[in-house]
């Protein structure tokens, strides 16, 4: 189940609320009154943005409730009686499988972190692998079952961890153009489409560029090579015969100078052509 | 110009006895130029072309053999052949190289011998430097190379900066 992203702010409906709340209960003003002023001026699209309005028209320190306002009780069930109708949907156990997806991939990063104990590394294991194989049987929502195993599958490919990227963080996958292996390829069209069938995901992933999305700097300094896979200075060939050369030529072969050149040319087309 | 003794006449071709002394040398027994070389490959740690760009702009990639393996245990192939090489083995040979590996190499021996320092460079990600006597390929000769390897996920490359000390 997904909240619509509000452009202006860079937060979905849902993600919004939530730090509203938060900036609220902290008494921040001036924070989050710019925040809900974009948020309540823009159009819920699904069931959770509509959620997410209510949640802020309903803020016991600044919404409607707070204000005693008389059609707030009324708000109020509405937005129960929605949040009812979502948890009996059958997407309500999205949560908690994305809370293993996310504690699988914390789990993931810190092992064999610096500082772990053995203790810490055998317990971090075992709960990965008990939390992987949970993941691998989920058969709720296919979609979501779907774009979770490739999500896992991802983060133990060798570009996902490779050694430069930055530890702990999960990159996005590169763009299929820039595989250099059918397999990479699919892999990276993979988890692209997990990652646009289940949007809540892509918070797992960081913006951080996968070390592949930088320029192939290796694969660049060898493909340089094919238009110099010859030194052109070898063998050193005189491109120009000058007139001591002919004349030094002619008389150690006892013959006429224009003689002498004539031999010389045919004999560098010869060189060059060997 | 080829110094490589062909056969073409005598049906099956003689056994070659190939003679190959690889001594191990400190960087500090290399020219000043091998030096350079290796420092400037240690000092920009990754492969590019920029490092090619850097050779030539200095007149030093002539002297540069160049092998890389753009999968994972796939064999080096030739990628660039230098002035010293095309010298001793000829053009014909260099040309016919490019793009193949070392294995492919009529002189098996030798071929084997100097994979061996090839893939100690890649491992190492060091420089690495070689005094090299061999009899049997051609004329007897001597070189000495200075070694620097890559190795990026499964790729692998080695530079093979060149310098004969002589032919007999």
């Amino acid at each position: 189940m997904r909240s619509t992203m509000i452009p202006s702010i860079g937060l979905t409906f849902a993600g919004a609320a939530q730090r509203i709340a938060d900036l609220a209960r902290d008494g921040l003003h001036h924070e989050y009154a710019p925040l809900e002023d974009k948020m309540l001026a823009a159009q819920p699209v699904t069931p959770l943005d509509v959620l997410a309005v209510l949640d802020r028209l309903l803020c016991p320190e600044i919404g409607l409730a707070g204000e005693g306002h008389r059609h707030a009780p009324a708000l109020q069930r509405v937005r129960d009686a929605l949040d009812t109708l979502l948890a009996g949907s059958e997407d309500a156990d999205h949560g908690p499988f994305l809370a293993d997806v996310r504690r699988w991939l914390k789990l993931e990063a810190t092992i064999g972190a610096e500082g772990q104990d053995d203790a810490d590394l055998i317990d971090s294991s075992e709960e990965a692998f008990r939390l992987a194989m949970q993941i691998a049987t989920y058969d709720g929502n296919p979609t979501l079952a779907m774009a979770a195993k490739a999500i896992l599958l991802w983060a133990g490919h060798p570009v996902a961890c490779h050694p430069d990227s930055k530890p702990g963080a999960l990159p996005f996958p590169p763009p299929v153009s820039a595989a250099r292996k059918e397999d990479d390829a699919l892999i990276f069209g993979l988890v692209a489409d997990a990652l646009r069938a289940v949007p809540e995901l892509q918070v797992m992933l960081t913006s951080e560029a996968a070390v592949a999305t930088e320029s192939d700097d290796f694969g660049a300094a060898i493909a340089s090579l094919a238009d110099r896979a010859i030194p052109r200075t070898a063998p050193a060939v005189p491109t120009v015969i000058t007139d001591a050369m002919v004349e030094a030529g002619a008389t150690a072969a006892g013959c006429s100078p224009d003689a002498f050149r004539a031999g010389m040319t045919a004999a560098l087309k010869m060189m060059e052509a060997a | 110009m080829s110094i490589l003794q062909f056969h073409t006449d005598r049906g099956a071709p003689r056994p070659i006895h190939t003679e190959i002394h690889v001594e191990r040398l400190t960087l500090r027994a290399a020219a000043d130029w091998q030096q350079d070389i290796a420092a400037e490959c240690r000092r920009r740690r990754a492969l590019s072309a920029d490092l090619f760009d850097w050779l030539e702009r200095r007149g030093l990639f002539d002297r540069c053999t160049v092998l890389a393996a753009m999968e994972a245990e796939t064999p080096l192939l030739f990628r660039r052949i230098g002035a010293p090489t095309v010298k001793v083995l000829g053009m014909g040979w260099s040309r016919s190289m490019i793009g193949q590996p070392e294995a492919a190499d009529p002189h098996a021996d030798y071929a084997h011998r100097i994979g061996l320092e090839y893939a100690e460079a890649i491992g190492a990600g060091e420089a690495l430097f070689n005094r090299i006597a061999v009899t049997g390929v051609g004329r007897p000769f001597v070189y000495t190379q200075a070694l620097f390897g890559w190795e990026d996920r499964g790729r692998r490359a080695v530079l093979s900066a060149i310098d004969v000390q002589t032919i007999h």
